[in-house]
């Protein structure tokens, strides 16, 4: 394995991942950093990955071809190649937001990851906490524990009523998480190196 | 009638065993729809929309393996039609190789919001045609819907074929829980969101749509190759919803289209995406050595087999990373480990949930291989 980072942007659908994500991206270049983007979203919101390309970013799509299948089952051929062919320090990952996070772990470990070599950013979105805990109690359940750091995301749009209890939500399942608020269109570079986790 | 062989017969009986709990032995079984034309002097584009020269790939990769260790059965055929089957069950456009996508790209869900506000209620009052008929223009040429039915009337002189070629074929349809197609056609965060405001709502509409399908399962005429049927489960996995949604939007409908199946002579063949260990006892509640679930290895089959004992037939689950990441040794060793945990009765071999394009050969005929030891 090679020296590189990887930064997993996990999260329900319509969390803001992606635009997290590419926020990174950017700062991460203006520190000079190199970096990729692998992705893994089939579903509605989609990632643009021809604007991310125009953009400039190295973006590999990894698809399962079943219906039903959220699996990243390429992953683990995705890692390889680009640490075969590129000297990268980070690489942030979006695995598909309908998935359980925890599927992904193996795979990582197998290229060679070891957990200190993962951060796992949680993005939460407060303006639909209570629909998750009253329909996706599972998927929280599951998510936020493998979580290293969250973000409350969308707080210019959420009342403080809803940030509070995401916040409560987040203690339930992981009494230490470190958190962090965001607009992600006003994201400050002290956030990002938070999240990133320098 | 069909015409069988002592082999393709001999092969059912090990089937029929297996979901008796009847068996010796494991069963092996292919699964892997999409991965012939990788090793293929065929696109995967054109072995999909040319169904009379995909299916004869299909078989000869199946031989393929099968003359290297055993093929006992095949989860799923060759997957002719494929873009309408899923568009009429899940109600999303699916991109197509060698259309929207490269020439050897998987096909894709692209999950949009097509059910609009209100079409609930049209699919209380008329029924879900009225929602469907007016969504599937929007996301498929209604030439490929008649072509589905065309190559669909063929299928029991395409079943003969595989039986000629001496393969038991479990799944032989696709029946979508109403929870699942809603999910596809209102697109997830939308329905997930409908469920919490309005649960009773949708309740309703899919008593309309499970009406309609039990309806249609009864007035089938019998087709005396149909060993089984895929009734899917994924986004109403026990590990994503939570208990209240899965007792009341999930649970009721597979169970009642199971139910139907089976008084048909029809082996449901539940395929669990994701983890279902929170609910495992609640398939107790199905009659017994009639129903096999397919797992895809994130469902805790240990935990399984304490649970259901010997009520459900499994199969699975390989999980679908390993077939292209691991080496063979490994797939033998996760295949031995469990065996040597739960057994061989009821038990089927196969990829969990589907084999990748990219699962590397000697990776899917390690199944077959290590299945002989069992």
């Amino acid at each position: 394995m090679n020296g590189s980072k990887i930064v997993l942007f996990t999260g329900f659908l319509g969390s803001g991942k992606t635009s997290l994500l590419l926020r990174c991206a950017r700062n991460l270049a203006e520190i000079k950093k190199s970096s990729a983007i692998i992705v893994n979203e089939v579903g509605e919101i989609g990632i643009d990955n021809l604007q991310m390309k125009k953009m400039g970013y190295t973006v590999w799509e990894i698809f399962g071809g079943c219906i039903c299948c959220t699996l990243s089952v390429s992953l683990e051929d995705t890692l390889t190649q680009l640490m075969t062919n590129y000297e990268l320090d980070y690489i942030l990952v979006e695995p598909s937001g309908a998935a359980d996070p925890s599927a992904i772990y193996p795979a990582l470990s197998h290229s060679g990851f070891s957990k200190e070599n993962i951060r796992n950013v949680m993005i939460l979105d407060p303006t639909r906490i209570e629909m998750f805990e009253a329909v996706l109690e599972p998927y929280l359940a599951a998510s936020v524990p493998l979580a290293d750091f969250a973000v409350i995301n969308k707080i210019d749009v959420a009342t403080a009523v809803e940030i509070k209890k995401t916040e409560r939500v987040i203690k339930q399942y992981h009494q230490d998480l470190p958190t962090v608020q965001i607009d992600v269109k006003q994201l400050l570079n002290e956030q990002i190196q938070k999240i990133i986790g320098g | 009638m069909m015409k069988t062989n002592p082999i393709f017969d001999e092969r059912l009986k090990k089937v029929q065993a297996v979901i008796n709990h009847e068996n010796e032995h494991v069963l092996a079984c292919f699964m892997g729809q999409a991965v012939p034309p990788t090793y293929s002097d065929i696109t995967l584009a054109k072995y999909m929309s040319d169904t009379e020269v995909g299916l004869k790939y299909y078989i000869d990769f199946v031989n393929r393996i099968n003359d290297i260790a055993p093929v006992d059965c095949i989860n799923f055929a060759y997957p002719g039609a494929h873009q309408a089957a899923l568009s009429l069950i899940w109600w999303s456009k699916v991109k197509m190789p060698g259309e929207e996508l490269g020439e050897n790209d998987i096909w894709q869900v692209d999950e949009k919001k097509l059910i609009q506000d209100g079409d609930y209620e049209l699919i209380i009052k008329e029924g879900s045609a009225a929602v469907m008929n007016r969504i599937l223009p929007q996301i498929i040429d209604m030439k490929k819907i008649e072509q589905f039915f065309e190559y669909h009337a063929k299928d029991e002189m395409i079943a003969q074929q595989y039986t000629d070629a001496g393969y038991p074929v479990l799944n032989s349809g696709l029946i979508c829980p109403p929870f699942e197609t809603l999910c596809g056609g209102r697109s997830m965060t939308a329905f997930f969101m409908d469920c919490y405001k309005k649960p009773d709502l949708i309740k309703e509409a899919q008593d309309v749509m499970l009406e309609e399908q039990l309806k249609m399962i009864a007035s089938r005429p019998d087709r005396d190759y149909v060993i089984g049927e895929w009734i899917g489960g994924w986004r109403g996995a026990s590990g994503l919803v939570s208990p209240k949604i899965w007792d009341n939007l999930v649970w009721p409908y597979m169970y009642k289209l199971a139910l139907a199946l089976i008084e048909r002579g029809i082996t449901p063949i539940l395929h669990l995406d994701q983890n279902w260990d929170r609910d495992l006892e609640r398939f107790l509640e199905l009659p017994a050595n009639k129903c096999i679930i397919n797992t895809d290895g994130m469902t805790d089959l240990r935990k399984a087999r304490k649970v259901l004992d010997n009520h459900v037939a499994f199969m699975g689950d390989v999980p679908s990373q390993m077939l292209t990441v691991s080496t063979p040794d490994e797939v033998k060793d996760y295949i031995r480990r469990l065996l040597d945990d739960i057994g061989a009765k009821g038990v089927i071999l196969a990829a969990g949930c589907d084999a990748p394009t990219g699962s590397k050969f000697d990776n899917l005929v390690a199944i077959h291989e290590v299945a002989q030891e069992y």
